[in-house]
C-alpha cells in the first residue's frame, strides 16, 4: 500500500466530508489525521482503505462528540489577538451563507446529515444503508426526501432573513 | 400508465440501478412528461444541495496533514502492527465493510445534459433506432455494470501493539501559513518558568517546536495553530518576520504582538536580539 499516494487521494474527500458532518474544522483535521495515523499501524489492501478511514472516522466522531463540544467553547471563548480587517461585503455575503448552511445541518437529523453527505462523498447505497441501518432498497427514497428538506430549510431561512433585512 | 416512484428516480440519478431496470425505467421516461419533471426536480435538488455544501468547504492542508499524521505515527512509537486473519475475521460484527471501490460523484452534470436532451427531443429520443437514442444510452450507461462486487471483508480497529525499542525522537512540531496575512499560536499549558523562544524567519509560515518531555498536540485551523501538551518542556517558534500581523499567547497571556513593522513583546523578555527574543513563562 502505497500510504502516500492514497493519503494524497482520500484525504481531502475524508477532510470534508468530516468538516461538512461537524462544522468544526479542527474536529475534521484533528478526526481525519487521526483515522490515517490508525491507517499506519494497520495496514490493508488499498481496496480496504478508503471504507475503514471514514468508518474509524466516524466512529471517532460519534465517541468524541462531548469532548469535541468542550474544545470548541474552549477555543471560541479566548480573546482574538489580532484585530480582524474588515471584511468586504462579498466575503460578508459568503460568511452568512455559510452559516445558513450550517445552520440547516445542524437541523437536519443525525441520519438526514449522513445520507447526503455520505452521497456527496460517492458512497454507493449499500454502504450508506449500512452506516445508516436502513434497508438498501430504501436509501434512495430517504436521500429524495433528505435532499427536499434540506432546500426546504434552506429557502425558509433566506426568506426569513429577507423579511427581517 | 405506472409512475416510477421517486426513491427509483433518486436510485436512477445515483446510478444504483440494475441495467435491466435502468432500461426499463429510460423507456418509461421517454412517455412519461410527469416522471420526466420529477426527474429534472431531483436533479436541481441535488444540484442545489451540491452548491451549498460546496460553499461551506475548506481547503484540506493535505501536505501539511501528512507531515502531521507521519510527526504522531512517529511519536506513538510508529511501529504498524501486522494484521492477522484472526484479528480481521473477529471484529466482523463491528461493522461491515464495503469492500468495493467508491467513485466519485456526481455523474450529474452528464445526468443533467442527458435529461436536457431527453425532455427537449423526447419524440426523437422515442425511435429507438436513432442517433440521439444511442447517444442516450451510452452516456448513462453505467460504469463497471459487469464486474462482481467483492465479497466483503471485516476488518477490525487496529490494536495497539507494543512498540519496539527504538532512540528518542524529538517531540514532533507543528506548522501553519498565514491567513488573510495573520498567524495566531496559542501555547497552552507551559510549565511555569519554561522557556518560550521565538526566532524570526524569511519563511512563509511559522514552525513550533516543543522540546524537553514534551507529548505536543496541534489543533490548527486556517491562520491559527495551537499547541498543547509541553509538559515541563518549551519551545521554540519560529515565527515569519514580514507577516503583516502575528501573536503569541501563552497559558492565555499575550506574549507578542506584530502589527505592521514593529514588534510588541508584552510577555516576560529573557533576552532579545535583532534575531528574535526569549521569554520565559510566569511563575
Amino acid at each position: 500500500m502505497d500510504f502516500d499516494a492514497l493519503f494524497q487521494k482520500l484525504y481531502p474527500s475524508l477532510f470534508r466530508y468530516l468538516h461538512r458532518l461537524t462544522g468544526d474544522a479542527d474536529t475534521a483535521e484533528d478526526v481525519a489525521q487521526e483515522a490515517f495515523v490508525r491507517l499506519l499501524r494497520q495496514p490493508l489492501p488499498e481496496d480496504e482503505v478508503r471504507p475503514w478511514v471514514f468508518t474509524v472516522a466516524m466512529n471517532l466522531v460519534r465517541d468524541g462528540a462531548r469532548k469535541t463540544e468542550r474544545r470548541h467553547r474552549l477555543l471560541t471563548t479566548a480573546p482574538a489577538l489580532v484585530t480582524p480587517t474588515p471584511l468586504p461585503d462579498e466575503r460578508v455575503e459568503r460568511a452568512e451563507r455559510i452559516e445558513a448552511v450550517r445552520a440547516v445541518l445542524d437541523r437536519l437529523s443525525e441520519r438526514d446529515r449522513q445520507l447526503l453527505l455520505m452521497r456527496e462523498e460517492g458512497f454507493k447505497y449499500e454502504e450508506i444503508a449500512a452506516v445508516v441501518g436502513v434497508a438498501p432498497a430504501s436509501v434512495g427514497t430517504l436521500i429524495a426526501r433528505a435532499l427536499r428538506r434540506f432546500v426546504d430549510l434552506y429557502n425558509a431561512r433566506e426568506i426569513t432573513d429577507d423579511a427581517r433585512s | 400508465m405506472t409512475h416510477a416512484v421517486e426513491g427509483t428516480l433518486q436510485a436512477y440519478l445515483d446510478e444504483e440501478m440494475a441495467p435491466a431496470d435502468r432500461s426499463a425505467l429510460e423507456s418509461h421516461l421517454l412517455r412519461c412528461d410527469a416522471c420526466r419533471e420529477q426527474l429534472e426536480d431531483l436533479l436541481r435538488l441535488s444540484s442545489e444541495v451540491h452548491a451549498a455544501l460546496s460553499e461551506t468547504d475548506l481547503v484540506a492542508g493535505t501536505a501539511m496533514a501528512l507531515q502531521q499524521v507521519r510527526l504522531r505515527h512517529g511519536a506513538l512509537g510508529g511501529a504498524p502492527a501486522a494484521a492477522s486473519g484472526a484479528a480481521r475475521r473477529e471484529a466482523a460484527a463491528r461493522w461491515t465493510a464495503f469492500g468495493r471501490p467508491l467513485r466519485l460523484t456526481p455523474a450529474s452534470l452528464l445526468k443533467a445534459a442527458a435529461l436536457a436532451v431527453l425532455v427537449a427531443g423526447a419524440a426523437s429520443l422515442a425511435v429507438p433506432g436513432s442517433p440521439l437514442f444511442a447517444w442516450l444510452r451510452d452516456a448513462l450507461q453505467r460504469p463497471d455494470a459487469a464486474a462482481p462486487a467483492p465479497q466483503p471483508v471485516a476488518t477490525p480497529e487496529p490494536r495497539l501493539t507494543p512498540a519496539p525499542e527504538q532512540p528518542a525522537a524529538p517531540p514532533p512540531a507543528g506548522f501553519i501559513t498565514p491567513m488573510d496575512g495573520t498567524i495566531q499560536i496559542r501555547v497552552i499549558g507551559v510549565a511555569p518558568g519554561a522557556e518560550i523562544q521565538v526566532r524570526y524567519t524569511n519563511e512563509a509560515g511559522a514552525g513550533v517546536f516543543p522540546s524537553g518531555d514534551a507529548d505536543p498536540r496541534y489543533r490548527t485551523r486556517p491562520g491559527v495553530i495551537e499547541v498543547s501538551g509541553l509538559n515541563s518542556g518549551g519551545v521554540l517558534i519560529e515565527l515569519p518576520r514580514n507577516v503583516p500581523r502575528a501573536s503569541i499567547e501563552v497559558n492565555g497571556e499575550l506574549y507578542l504582538l506584530k502589527a505592521g513593522d514593529g514588534w510588541d513583546l508584552r510577555g516576560p523578555v529573557q533576552e532579545q536580539d535583532a534575531g528574535g527574543v526569549t521569554f520565559r513563562a510566569r511563575t
